[in-house]
């Protein structure tokens, strides 16, 4: 057994958004191509490949539903109650009865696309998860942040909804010109930090779970060069702690998922009933 | 790692849990010592390839932003949009549907407690018309007794003045032919003739007697 046999940065690159597809070695692997300096990579497919799959089956349950009357089958039953109870248990009660019906296809949208994307990291070959990249959960944690400002400033206006940041305080007027633009600026600040932190739990999340998986696993590589019987053992307690976490991690991309929804509902529902 | 350590450990974990703990100890140790020497190269393979997982990828972020958008105007033009309205539209069904079954649930309480008060109602009036009924045959029956009785006595009235006037005429044959009798014996007692309406005027004064006694 010789420990060139599973090479540590190949390993580090199953967990890594990169544009190769590690196949068994007698295929050889397969690299994804580069269009005008723009590269495909791993994750790219991934999230062409939720959104379709996503698209493949909300648009038959729409069908099904629209009737008004109960859908039938199970898969239709699951999808249902997935996002009834989004919309009873999160977001009406995060942003109100009258305004959630506007927000919750973007957060149906959000919660399933990161379900979806955090789920397709643990299959083998896709490898990576694009929510385990900075890039893609900016962007979501961005759009939360462009749908809240947009229809804040339209329900308040532009002035309104800026001035609504600073809360409502009876101040004398000496302590008021001071006080009031230093609040300002620490909630407009807080309302980016709010939205980076969103974006970094996420990251953090998935990332720091895929690397934990390829360490555990990246032990058997580096025992292989020793004993047969430590190898054994080894690679025993790393599947079988694999597995475990794998187990975690499949909890951990709902959680995840729930979490991104529920903190983006509170937020929208926050910036809809200003202080 | 040197011998003369691992020596000083054996010597250690054998004292402090025993002869065979050290055979364990010493594989964990190993396994340990070799993840973190492990852990220790991959984080430099992962530094040289630059896997830091806060590394901005403009590529992605600009794939990711057009795909979900693409997939959000997608899925709320021809999937969330439209189930949010069916959702809607079963919460007023059910609603309705709720409220026609409070409506024919109050409908058949207030049919049903008009069906037991018109039961209750029949019942007296059942037992009204049976006593009613009583009433009336018993009436009947006085009433036909009474006519019965009055017939009865009735009859006999008739009866005893037939009896008397049958008594009367055959008392009056008796006096007739006692008269006659009488008369004729007497005649020929006497042997004296006498006419015949000498006979007439003597007959009606013996039946005269005979009657007013």
């Amino acid at each position: 057994m010789s420990a060139e046999l599973v090479n540590i940065e190949q390993l580090i690159e199953h967990v890594s958004d990169t544009s190769s597809y590690h196949l068994p070695s007698f295929i050889g692997n397969f690299d994804l191509p580069t269009i005008s300096g723009f590269t495909l990579t791993k994750g790219m497919i991934v999230e062409v490949v939720v959104a379709l799959l996503m698209i493949a089956m909300f648009v038959p349950l729409a069908i099904k539903m629209k009737s008004g009357k109960p859908v039938r089958g199970r898969l239709w039953n699951l999808l249902e109650a997935f996002l009834i109870y989004l919309r009873n248990e999160v977001i009406i009660p995060s942003i109100g009865k009258k305004d959630a019906d506007r927000f919750t296809p973007f957060l149906w949208t959000l919660f399933f696309f990161i379900l979806f994307c955090n789920l397709f990291g643990l299959l083998p070959w896709f490898g990576s998860s694009p929510t385990g990249s900075l890039a893609t959960t900016v962007v979501l944690a961005l759009s939360v942040f462009v749908i809240l400002t947009f229809s804040g400033m339209k329900k308040f206006g532009i002035v309104g909804f800026w001035k609504g940041q600073v809360p409502q305080m009876e101040l004398p007027l000496v302590l008021a010109v001071f006080l009031k633009p230093m609040l300002f600026v620490i909630e407009v600040l807080g309302l980016f930090i709010k939205h980076a932190v969103l974006a970094v739990r996420l990251l953090a999340n998935m990332f720091a779970g895929h690397l934990i998986i390829a360490v555990i696993m990246g032990f058997i590589s580096a025992v292989a060069a020793g004993s047969v019987f430590l190898w054994g053992g080894v690679t025993i307690a790393s599947v079988s702690l694999c597995v475990a976490l794998y187990m975690l991690e499949l909890f951990v991309a709902f959680l995840q998922a729930y979490i991104f929804t529920f903190l983006a509902s509170v937020f929208i529902g926050m910036a809809q009933h200003q202080h | 790692m040197s011998c003369s350590e691992v020596n000083t450990k054996d010597v250690f974990f054998r004292k402090a849990f025993g002869p065979k703990s050290s055979v364990v100890f010493a594989a964990l140790i190993y396994f340990a010592e070799t993840a973190v020497l492990w852990a220790e190269e991959a984080s430099e393979t992962a530094a040289e390839m630059k896997l830091d997982p806060l590394a901005w990828k403009g590529d992605l972020a600009l794939w990711t932003a057009v795909v979900f958008l693409i997939l959000l105007l997608i899925l709320g033009k021809f999937a969330f949009g439209p189930i949010v309205k069916a959702l809607d539209l079963r919460e007023k069904n059910e609603l309705a549907r709720v409220e026609a079954a409070e409506r024919a649930n109050a409908d058949a309480k207030a049919l049903l407690e008009t069906y037991t008060q018109r039961l209750a109602d029949s019942s007296d009036e059942v037992r009204q018309i049976i006593s009613e009924a009583r009433r009336d045959a018993e009436k009947q029956a006085a009433t036909i007794v009474e006519d019965a009785r009055k017939a009865a006595a009735h009859e006999r009235e008739r009866a005893l003045k037939d009896i008397q006037e049958a008594s009367d005429v055959a008392l009056q044959d008796i006096a007739v032919k006692s008269a006659e009798l009488a008369t004729s014996l007497a005649g020929k007692i006497l042997k004296e003739e006498i006419d015949s309406s000498a006979h007439a005027r003597l007959i009606e004064s013996a039946v005269g007697e005979i009657t007013s006694k």
